[in-house]
């Protein structure tokens, strides 16, 4: 297992480094920025956003098929697994802290930098979005890392196709003819729920999902020709 | 020691047999080399060996452990070279080298150095900026620097100089002179097995067309070339893989002996490459060659030369 950190960190090295910079830089900005509806929410997508931009990058470190010399290697499949979960969990907790510390310890009035409010809830968000993509990575251990690529897509234009569509059904339906965007619509579902409930069954659907997508890579990565 | 023993290994890709009931063993200290055109099985066989690939039937065993058992402790100690690279490219050697040191129980650093020295391996630049050459020499290192009992190696000189090419077939030469290393070799550039293997097996369409020790090879085989009118008469199966043009016929025989007996003059007899092994085994056209069903073996019978007698040795 430490052979594959090692790997994951000796060969993400230049994107973990400009990762880390880059998000530090955004987290700050987002420190100094006024007048944001909604500054947890922001904190919340953005240590996503980060957590999964260090597990992506691994997954694309991967390209030229060089997990058959990392086989060769003293490594089980199960160990691949293992680490790339490991990775995802460790991406995480770095995105969750950047989150965390940037939205809700750091807060320098002087220089203009105010805390957001990040509290227990946000950082369960953080966590709760983070379990539910790794139910992407059974598809990686399938099909290598340019499906991750066309799954990434097809979740990005499948969100698009809803927004739109979903639009235009609401908008349609409500007699006031206001416009009403889909995730408007999907968000204010749970604003109007009890906030521990809604982000407690979050995580409970991530950690479902995360526990399936680790037992499907584990059974389709043992048994796969490479 | 019995390094690696493969029974009756069967592996489909959809319906199609990539290897249909190979049979091999091979003990410490040898070099086996496994010739066969493109497609007979030879990349197949060897991810087989480390689980790269998985299966239909038979048994594989590496130290006399199940190759699916105790994968990591086995992988420790064989050195795979892949056909192509699949080293981790964004990194330089030295980091390479770390990863390595993590993984493997027995690395050698001052090994991996000498052979990063000899092989002219720029440490700082990024693996992805290396030649073909380079990367290969690199693989090489790598596979020969944790005290590997085994290596296994895939086309290692394909699509490389004649002088890079004479640089490995150099090193091979000198680790065969440590008392454990054992060498699987596939390759269809049979010249280069020509000065160092010791077993030869001829695979084709996923199955052993042909297995021979090296002294076999010298002392029973051989190219015959002669008149057509040789092959009028009753050649009793002595020629195999005939072909023939407007001078006459070639053959390859491996009743040498039966041959100059029985046709002296007439015939004229060459020493056999492994490539002359290979494409008479397998030739298509002229006579049929003889498809025996052959299994190779390579017994522990102290020597080579031991280790089988005629067909004796073929399963």
């Amino acid at each position: 297992m430490k052979a594959l950190l090692l790997k994951e960190i000796l060969v993400q090295k230049p994107s973990v480094i400009l990762g880390a910079f880059y998000s530090l830089i955004f987290f700050a900005l987002l420190g100094l920025a006024r007048d944001i509806e909604n500054p947890a929410m922001i904190y919340a997508l953005s240590g996503i956003g980060v957590g999964w931009m260090i597990t992506l990058g691994s997954i694309g470190g991967d390209r030229g098929n060089t997990h058959r010399f990392t086989l060769s290697l003293p490594i089980t499949r199960a160990q691949a697994v293992n680490g790339k979960f490991l990775l995802a969990v460790l991406s995480t907790v770095y995105g969750t802290a950047c989150a965390a510390f940037f939205g809700g310890v750091l807060a320098i009035p002087a220089i203009g930098f105010v805390s957001r409010g990040i509290n227990g809830l946000d950082l369960l968000r953080i966590t709760a979005g983070m379990l539910i993509l790794t139910g992407m990575l059974p598809f990686y251990f399938r099909f290598g890392h340019m499906m991750i690529r066309y799954f990434l897509f097809t979740l990005v234009g499948l969100g698009i196709v809803a927004q739109v569509a979903g639009m235009i059904a609401l908008t349609l339906s409500s007699r006031g003819g206001r416009s009403i965007s889909f995730f408007d619509w999907l968000f204010g579902l749970f604003r109007n729920s009890d906030p521990i409930h809604t982000n407690l069954v979050l995580v409970a659907i991530g950690a479902g999902i995360c526990a399936i997508a680790y037992l499907a890579s584990m059974l389709i990565y043992t048994r796969r020709d490479l | 020691m019995r390094v690696l023993e493969i029974e009756n290994v069967t592996k489909h890709y959809r319906k199609k047999a990539a290897l249909a009931g190979v049979s091999i063993e091979l003990d410490e200290g040898y070099v086996m080399g496994i010739v066969g055109p493109n497609g007979a099985g030879k990349t197949t066989l060897l991810k087989a060996i480390l689980n790269l690939v998985r299966i239909d039937s038979g048994r594989i065993s590496l130290f006399g452990t199940r190759h699916i058992d105790a994968e990591r402790a086995t992988r420790d100690r064989i050195g795979f070279v892949h056909e192509e690279s699949y080293l981790y490219e964004p990194i330089n050697l030295g980091d390479l080298e770390r990863i390595c040191r993590a993984a493997y129980t027995q690395w050698n650093r001052q090994s991996f150095r000498n052979y990063v020295d000899r092989f002219e391996l720029p440490p700082k630049r990024r693996i992805k900026e290396y030649s073909k050459g380079m990367k290969m020499r690199l693989s090489v290192a790598v596979a020969l620097s944790h005290e590997a009992e085994l290596i296994v190696m895939d086309e290692p000189s394909s699509g490389l100089d004649p002088l890079v090419r004479r640089e490995l077939i150099d090193v091979i030469g000198e680790e065969l002179a440590r008392e454990n290393r054992t060498f699987l070799i596939a390759t269809h550039i049979t010249s280069d097995l020509d000065r160092i293997a010791d077993y030869v097996v001829v695979l084709d369409g996923g199955q052993v067309r042909l297995s021979v020790t090296r002294d076999e090879m010298a002392d029973n085989y051989a190219l015959c070339k002669g008149g057509t009118e040789v092959l009028a008469r009753d050649t009793n199966g002595c020629f195999r893989g005939v072909s023939r043009n407007e001078f006459g016929f070639t053959a390859l025989t491996s009743e040498r002996q039966e041959v100059a007996k029985r046709f002296g003059d007439e015939v004229v007899m060459e020493r056999a490459t492994i490539e002359d092994l290979m494409v008479h085994t397998l030739a298509r056209t002229g006579e049929s060659p003889r498809r025996d069903g052959l299994q190779i073996v390579a017994r522990d019978t102290g020597t080579p030369e031991g280790a089988s007698d005629g067909d004796g040795g073929v399963q």
